[in-house]
């Protein structure tokens, strides 16, 4: 195995806020809907920021021990969800110091926060703001109310337009450093024109950075049950919701061509196409995120089924929240935080993580550094399994470096990857 | 009872394409159908029975029907018009003594009106000029009689006869040419030893699913009833027996009469799966008189009569099924057609599916067969018919083309310079870097155009390489064009170019002219790095270039759509001239992640879901199997380059 220079990395810090109001039917994430009874989340709010704040107090202790100097201050906060905006401002400004206690943010840590709509004022965002916010995260998925609906979403599109207007308005004040738009495509019913729409709409207000997710159905929720393309079927049929009540999901052709209409109309509005989703003004890229698709990239994590990355090492909490107490409980008594029971890459699944990151970024896969780390037999058996893809259009080779194109190429990620995998294989084996 | 020999005259309706045959046939049926028979108006009016023919307006195969008039038995035999199907012509011509050469009235003469005409009078058969459509605003009809009677002089200008299906006009005055102008057909040949023995010669026969093998029959001598044991004497071979189960006339449509006697025209169902039973051409004995009939046969060609056989091919093409596991089907099909198609010929490909670089159509196509045609039309219409009527859809390959390969003496060369090959499958191409002159086949081309577009006939004949060009004035409008050209131009959509630049008015036929050396490259079509010899194709080196990157173009259009992307590239040896992609119809793309990563846990999701794909891929490659698949449009966009 090589041994793998690390460059130091900027740490970042994940939060997992896991309530929601309900469970949107796309959603496969880790969520615990409390409906819009503010009893039932305030039942359950306090307790959960306390034992992230115990966690936090774990994880430090631990790494301590792992390295005693100091870690280096982080350079990423980010309270993602579930909604995390539904917590009461006063509970994200106790979880931030809970956080401070043990770690130094720099001064240019970006601090984002996921909030939805209908779920903050223009008076809650600025406290979000005092407490240390320097960036939000919209979700606000479309404008139009029929697909917002047929989503499951909480919110109307009117909400959403609230919601995008305070974000402007406070990123115009200087309150917030930066904020995203995050946008969906190939939801059931949308069409070119009702996409394009949302894309006006959300451009109309000016957000810095623009995530537009093509949906995926995920075996066990709702859409993903309701959804079932027969196997086998064409590109260009629609599937037809089994209960018959949403509009049909548009067909994979359709979703492709969404998909590319976003990233033409958005790199048309200025935005630079960095990540297969996510599109940025210059200097609005997402630290945070960047940070996960680094190449030796780390970060600590806190919150139910909340994922980390220590000293090469993942790890992920229970997605529960009778696990994760349960899992914060044997941490205090002395018990492996996740990471510990976790691997550390090397050799041919640290190079398939290395090609994955890097690929999905505008950046794409330095084979200069493929050849440094695993030899050069891994940089010409990438080389040729890419060859095709560069003949088709969908990579670029430029000096050493691979990259996919915009967007056929982000279109196509899982194609190229898998070659690049088998390619890796036949090195390895 | 039918009426004796001597009121008995058998004829056929020849004429360029589209000059009105079927339509004239149908008032001449109408004419002489009692009003209170049972055959409906409407059964008369469809001599095409054909699918393919009903769609395109063209009559494909010969047809037959008996009338009466004056008391006499008029058979006739409605016959293609089209060049490719002149070899149906042909045959048709066979079992007539005369026939109505039909001329369109404001057309005038055609290049199929000299070849229909030419065929009429190497059999010696009695002709009578007809005139068509004179109803229509653009006939001329004194004009066209006399070009007419200047191309053909043995015509006399007022013999013509004046005909307009549409007003039903001259059709009573055609009925009383054939009497009166049509010999009877001649007592049986002095060969023939007992007068009164069944013979009856298969002017065509065909297989129907529910009826089984159908004969269309004329009787020689002697008569055919029902329940008898026959066989089909044809050259040296006598069929195996079969039960005749049903007889009777077509009028066209068929009317049972359980007897045919001599002279008459008819059908019979005969108890045969097998259409080979009945090859046309042959003679219908009874099973106890074959052996007679063999050794009459033998005698008959001593004699110097023409053996019934098949047309000779003028291009051919490799047929695939579509479905891989097809092939059987494909086979039994194309057989069965062939029978009933004397125009075909067929070969098993001698290359097998296992040859990636075979003329099988390797990894791409898998086996197929090696098909004759008479045209590019014929090859359409092949196909067509082998998914009307029986179900099967067949990919034809772009015609083949004869090449011959003479190899350069070089003093490097190891054990001497080869002997000259002839290359009809691309994938024998001589490799890149061996030195070799290619000689190509020639044709004498003739067309006839309205003068107006001379201009532009004389433009393309140039384009495609014709040379020597000579004109002759046939009439004020029309002019003959002759030209030598090379025969794979002719293969190449000539026919529709001609067309375009003629506003559909010019005709043309082509006879063979040995071989010219000539400056040409063989253009690979890969599609995605592997050289797909059938799409390949061979040009002149000065515009192999473009029709190199045409040819992608087009492919880009029609290819279907896979799971991943298609790279179409042209290559001239090692050159890549054109490069297309042809952009996958899915996505494939797993993209949650970002701020919905739930700290960057995706990674592990994704990488599994990768490493699953990844298993998928190296299955799929094991079976060398989800190539893409050609559908018949890409052979389209060769033939068309």
């Amino acid at each position: 195995m090589v041994p793998l220079a690390r460059a130091p990395a900027p740490l970042g810090y994940y939060v997992h806020i896991p309530f929601c109001v309900r469970r949107c039917r796309y959603c496969s994430f880790a969520v615990v809907p409390v409906g819009p009874n503010p009893k039932v989340l305030s039942s359950h709010a306090a307790e959960y920021v306390a034992k992230l704040a115990e966690e936090m107090a774990c994880t430090a202790a631990n790494l301590r021990s792992l390295q005693p100097d100091p870690p280096p201050p982080l350079e990423s906060v980010y309270l993602g969800g579930g909604t995390p905006s539904l917590l009461p401002p006063a509970l994200v400004a106790s979880l931030l110091s809970s956080l401070r206690k043990h770690h130094a943010l720099s001064p240019s840590c970006e601090v984002t926060i996921e909030l939805d709509p209908g779920t903050f004022t223009p008076a809650s965002l600025r406290q979000l703001c005092a407490a240390g916010v320097t960036r939000a995260s919209l979700g606000a998925q479309s404008f139009h109310d029929e697909e917002l609906r047929g989503a499951g979403r909480s919110h109307d599109a009117a909400a959403v337009r609230a919601a995008a207007a305070a974000l402007q308005s406070a990123h115009e004040a200087g309150l917030l450093r930066s904020w995203s738009m995050d946008l969906l495509s190939g939801l059931p019913g949308q069409t070119p024109g009702s996409l394009e729409e949302s894309l006006d709409a959300a451009l109309g207000f000016g957000p810095p950075h623009v995530s537009c997710y093509d949906l995926q159905l995920e075996p066990g929720t709702p859409f993903g049950s309701r959804f079932s393309p027969p196997p086998g079927s064409p590109g260009d049929a629609e599937t037809p919701d089994a209960k018959g009540l949403l509009p049909p999901l548009p067909p994979p052709q359709l979703a492709a061509d969404l998909y590319r209409l976003a990233a033409a109309r958005l790199r048309a509005g200025g935005y630079e196409h960095y990540e297969v989703s996510s599109y940025a003004l210059p200097g609005h890229r997402s630290k945070h995120n960047g940070n996960y698709w680094r190449f030796g990239g780390e970060w600590l994590a806190a919150g139910a089924g909340a994922a980390d990355c220590v000293a090469g090492r993942r790890g992920t909490r229970p997605g529960d929240l009778k696990g994760y107490y349960e899992y914060v409980v044997g941490l205090k008594a002395g018990g492996a935080a996740v990471w510990e029971g976790g691997e550390e890459e090397g050799g041919r699944e640290l190079l398939e993580t290395l090609a994955m990151t890097s690929l999905r970024r505008a950046e794409g896969l330095d084979l200069g550094l493929v050849e440094r780390e695993f030899g050069g037999g891994c940089a010409a058996a990438i080389r040729g399994a890419a060859e095709f893809f560069v003949g088709v259009g969908v990579c670029e080779i430029g000096g050493s470096v691979l990259r996919l194109t915009d967007p056929d190429g982000f279109l196509f990620s899982n194609q190229v990857l898998s070659e690049i995998f088998l390619a890796i294989e036949g090195e390895f084996d | 009872p039918p009426p004796p020999p001597e009121r008995t005259r058998n004829y056929a309706i020849i004429a360029h394409v589209d000059h009105g045959k079927s339509s004239l046939a149908s008032r001449l049926l109408e004419f002489t159908a009692p009003q209170s028979s049972a055959m409906a108006r409407e059964d008369v009016a469809v001599m095409d029975t054909l699918a393919v023919e009903q769609e395109r307006g063209i009559t494909v195969k010969a047809s037959a029907a008996s009338q009466l008039h004056r008391g006499h038995l008029l058979n006739f035999v409605d016959t293609p018009g089209h060049a490719d199907f002149s070899h149906e012509v042909a045959r048709a011509l066979e079992a007539v003594q005369g026939g109505l050469i039909l001329f369109d009235a404001s057309q005038g003469v055609q290049a199929q009106s000299f070849k229909v005409f030419e065929q009429a009078r190497e059999r010696g058969l009695r002709l009578i000029p007809v005139l068509t459509k004179t109803d229509l605003p653009a006939a001329r009809p004194l004009e066209v009689a006399l070009s007419v009677a200047e191309c053909f002089p043995q015509f006399d200008p007022d013999e013509i006869l004046l005909t307009s299906a549409r007003e039903g006009e001259g059709v009573e005055a055609v009925l009383d040419a054939v009497v009166d102008l049509i010999p009877p057909p001649p007592p049986p040949p002095p060969e023939y030893g007992d007068q009164a023995r069944l013979r009856a010669r298969v002017v065509d026969s065909w297989f129907e699913p529910l009826r089984g093998v159908v004969c269309l029959l004329q009787v020689l001598t002697g008569s055919l009833a029902e329940n008898v044991r026959g066989s089909v004497v044809a050259g040296d071979a006598a069929s195996p027996a079969f039960s005749v189960q049903e007889v009777g006339l077509v009028l066209p449509a068929r009317l049972r009469t359980g007897a045919l006697g001599p002279g008459q025209m008819g059908y019979a169902i005969v108890g045969a799966r097998d259409p080979r039973v009945a090859r046309p051409g042959g003679v219908l004995v009874l099973e106890r008189d074959a052996a007679d009939a063999l050794r009459e046969e033998a005698l008959l060609l001593k004699g110097g009569a023409a053996p019934a056989g098949r047309a000779a091919s003028v291009l051919y093409a490799s047929v695939h099924p579509v479905e891989s596991d097809g092939f059987d089907e494909l086979q039994g099909a194309v057989d069965k057609l062939a029978l009933n198609d004397v125009g075909l010929s067929v070969e098993l490909q001698s290359r097998g599916a296992g040859d990636a670089a075979g003329g099988g159509g390797g990894a791409f196509l898998g086996p197929g067969l090696k098909v004759g045609f008479q045209g590019l039309l014929h090859m359409e219409i092949f196909r067509q018919r082998l998914t009307d009527e029986f179900g099967v859809d067949a990919l034809v390959t772009s015609p083949k083309v004869k090449y011959e390969i003479k190899f350069q003496a070089s003093a490097g060369r190891k054990g001497g310079t080869p002997e000259p090959i002839a290359v009809e499958d691309l994938s024998d191409w001589p490799p890149i870097g061996e030195k070799f002159d290619v000689y190509e086949p020639m044709v004498q081309m003739r067309i006839l155009a309205p003068v107006d577009n001379a201009g532009s006939v004389m433009e393309l004949v140039s384009k495609r390489r014709g040379t020597d060009m000579t004109t002759q004035v046939i009439d004020e409008r029309t002019w003959i064009f002759k030209s030598r050209m090379p025969w794979a131009e002719v293969v190449t959509d000539f026919h529709d170019e001609l067309k375009n630049a003629t506003a559909g008015y010019a005709s043309y036929d082509t006879v063979d002219d040995g071989v010219q050396k000539g400056a040409l490259a063989k253009v690979e079509l890969a599609l995605n790095g592997d050289v797909v010899d059938v799409l390949s194709f061979v040009a002149h080196t000065d515009v192999a270039p473009s029709q190199g990157r045409s040819v992608c173009a087009k492919l880009k259009d029609v290819l279907p759509r896979q799971q991943f992307p298609v790279a179409i590239q042209a290559k001239i040896g090692n050159q890549i001239i054109a490069r297309e992609t042809v952009r996958p119809y899915r996505k494939d793309v797993l993209t949650t992640g970002g701020s919905k990563s739930v700290g960057g846990g995706d990674v592990s999701r994704k990488k599994k879901l990768l490493e699953k794909q990844k298993k998928g891929k190296k299955r799929a490659l094991a079976m060398s199997d989800g190539k893409v698949t050609l559908s018949q449009a890409a052979f389209t966009a060769v033939i068309s380059r």
